[in-house]
């Protein structure tokens, strides 16, 4: 068997920089979307309906403050939990954030 | 003030003991094969069981509002496609749940590091909540949808199903296997890989059929996967700080790569395409978007740092994507009387669905389609099973039938193995059987069972009858002049019969994992 990777391998087997967070639809996605909308300008949602998907180069860090204040009560890791369906890329529980990474290359 | 949840876990951490009164030995049932000996885990979560309990209270306060409203204000009818498919689907989610908690509480008992111990008990407790989560779901529909037939024996359904099989199978390997592979094969493959793509991307598909409560079960449900999806990665790294383990973890990772798309992936493939009437996205754009892209690219690729190869048929798994669900619908729709819920066939704007996703799919499927509608009305005293002359072989490894990647071509082989003959779906089944024969011992299959047994006498042992002991679960339409009955059955004169075997071959194909690009 040949060591070579043949073409639709090596077409998944490719090097990505993207990480995305799955949110559940509902009043507390929308204010997180909302929070990091104002922080990250490329950040790319898209809208499934049952769930919004967030896109990001690199990472996405989820501060907790800033979505507590856009929805006028604590907020804290728990509720971010709560909502969050799924996710890519390595996810790091902070004391005020949840951050979500790239996997860490070569 | 509360301590910082970084402090606070490392706390929680020092007061790990080892017992006295048990030796390591007793404490630890059974030794993995792989090296995990001083390793240093991981467990980005930090969850604490007090606020771990506080979250899943308020998950479950928001679901189970949902059903409570759909219950009281009859939200209207989901689609009835969809609602008679989850007869079927539905009822094979609970038993995996359920096995899947089996397994976190054996990886608990085996696997000593506390940061990973820790995570298997709380993903315990989640699976049985999931379990639980979808028996209630069942339980709901039985008491809103018209028909509850079929959902009344969900659970037996599950459990004596031809169509089922691939899942049991799916999951007592996971049981069965090392508890190292137990935690690959579950998290990172059926969990990362195959549960995101099926509870969130299916929950869009399940909206767009109007069946809020389905929707409300995927995503409540996910969001404990997606601590369960970090346990993966968790020990994933763990293990292969070992130089060790790193042929150990290929191995295991050839494996499941294979397995899981012939079980979980046909599942879902088959769901998204043949149970939706209001269509989203095609199984198999959804399939490259989450499985191919996201995990195989955003997730495994990054192994390659540690040595890690990619999977040997990861170009097959691709290429059976243009068929998985149109090959699955062949065999669940074909074999209609030994399921328990009204299968609905595709009409023409289907049809051009289809055609418009898959293309060429007409020329390879429409033969089916053609012949299937002409066979739904019980007074012309045709069976469709009979048309396609009966059921296939199944596969001793994965219980696929033998019809993929196509009915038509189909990569079903005999082989010899231990002085008997065995008989697996495809190559990559073969290799896996070959590596860890035992493993695929069976006991009595669907044939020992009925193989000279008419029809109707099968479709009653397996249960599938309604209350009047004689009009059938399964229909081949949704609402046909009237239903299907036992003395339709035997009017068609169907026995069932095993097939011959397929070809033989003479050498096992043990595919080599092809070099990484750098």
């Amino acid at each position: 068997m040949s060591d070579a990777m043949n073409d639709v391998t090596r077409s998944i087997w490719k090097e990505s920089h993207k990480v995305t967070a799955k949110l559940i639809n509902g009043a507390d996605a929308e204010a997180i979307v909302a929070v990091m909308t104002a922080a990250n300008p490329d950040l790319v949602v898209k809208d499934f309906g049952s769930y919004l998907a967030l896109e990001n180069e690199r990472e996405l860090v989820f501060r907790l403050a800033d979505i507590g204040e856009e929805l006028g009560r604590k907020f804290e890791v728990p509720d971010f939990l709560t909502v969050l369906a799924s996710y890519s890329g390595q996810v790091d529980v902070q004391d005020d954030a949840v951050s979500i990474t790239e996997f860490a290359s070569g | 003030m509360a301590l910082p949840i970084t402090k606070a876990y490392d706390r929680v951490k020092a007061i790990d003991w080892n017992p006295s009164y048990i030796s390591t030995d007793e404490k630890y049932l059974e030794q993995s094969r792989f090296f995990v000996k001083d390793l240093k885990p991981l467990d980005p979560f930090k969850t604490f069981i007090r606020e771990y309990f506080k979250m899943e209270q308020e998950k479950e306060n928001r679901h189970y509002s949902v059903l409570e409203a759909s219950s009281r204000l009859h939200q209207g009818h989901a689609e009835a496609r969809w609602m008679e498919g989850m007869k079927f689907g539905l009822s094979n989610f609970a038993f995996v749940e359920y096995a899947a908690g089996r397994q976190m509480g054996r990886m608990a008992r085996s696997v000593a590091p506390v940061e990973l111990r820790q995570g298997y008990m709380m993903q315990m407790i989640d699976e049985m909540r999931h379990a639980q989560l979808e028996m209630n779901n069942l339980r709901h529909n039985m008491r809103t949808w018209h028909d509850p037939a079929g959902y009344d024996i969900a659970l037996k359904g599950a459990g004596n199903n031809v169509g089922s099989g691939m899942f049991r199978a799916m999951m007592e390997d996971c049981t069965t296997c090392d508890p190292i592979e137990t935690a690959i094969s579950l998290q990172v493959f059926l969990e990362t890989a195959y549960s995101n793509v099926f509870f969130v991307g299916l929950s869009s598909a399940a909206v767009a059929q109007g069946d809020h409560t389905m929707a409300s079960t995927f995503l409540t449900i996910q969001s404990d996967e997606a601590r369960h999806m970090a346990n993966g990665w968790a020990t994933l790294v763990t293990v292969l700080q070992d130089d060790r383990n790193v042929p150990l973890v290929q191995e295991v990772l050839d494996k499941w790569s294979w397995r899981a798309h012939v079980s979980f992936g046909l599942g879902n493939a088959l769901f998204q395409d043949y149970f939706t009437k209001n269509r989203t996205e095609s199984a198999k754009e959804a399939s490259l978007r989450w499985v191919y892209d996201e995990f195989y690219g955003g997730f495994y690729q990054k192994l390659e740092r540690y040595g890690i190869r990619p999977p040997p048929r990861l170009d097959e798994q691709m290429a059976e994507m243009d068929d998985l669900s149109h090959a699955a619908a062949v065999y669940i729709f074909g074999a209609w009387p030994f399921f328990y819920h009204r299968a609905d066939p595709m009409t023409t704007a289907d049809m051009e669905w289809f055609e418009k996703k898959y293309p060429g799919w007409y020329s390879r499927y429409g033969w089916f389609w053609e012949a299937y509608n002409k066979c739904k009305d019980p007074t012309d005293k045709t069976i469709i099973l009979g048309q396609l002359g009966g059921l296939p072989n199944f596969c001793e490894v994965c219980q696929r039938p033998l019809i993929f990647p196509t009915p038509a071509a189909h990569s079903g082989r005999s082989f010899m193995h231990g002085g008997k003959a065995h008989i697996v779906c495809s190559p990559g089944c073969q290799d896996i059987y070959v590596k860890d024969p035992q493993h695929y011992q069976t006991d009595k299959g669907f044939y020992d069972l009925y193989h000279g047994k008419e029809l109707s006498e099968v479709v009653d042992h397996m249960g599938y009858v309604r209350d009047d002991g004689e009009t059938l679960i399964g229909q081949p339409e949704l609402d046909g002049a009237r239903m299907w009955t036992r003395a339709d059955l035997r009017c068609c004169d169907f026995v069932v019969k095993r097939p011959p075997p397929p070809p033989f071959v003479d050498e096992p194909v043990v595919a080599a994992a092809p070099g990484g690009i750098r």
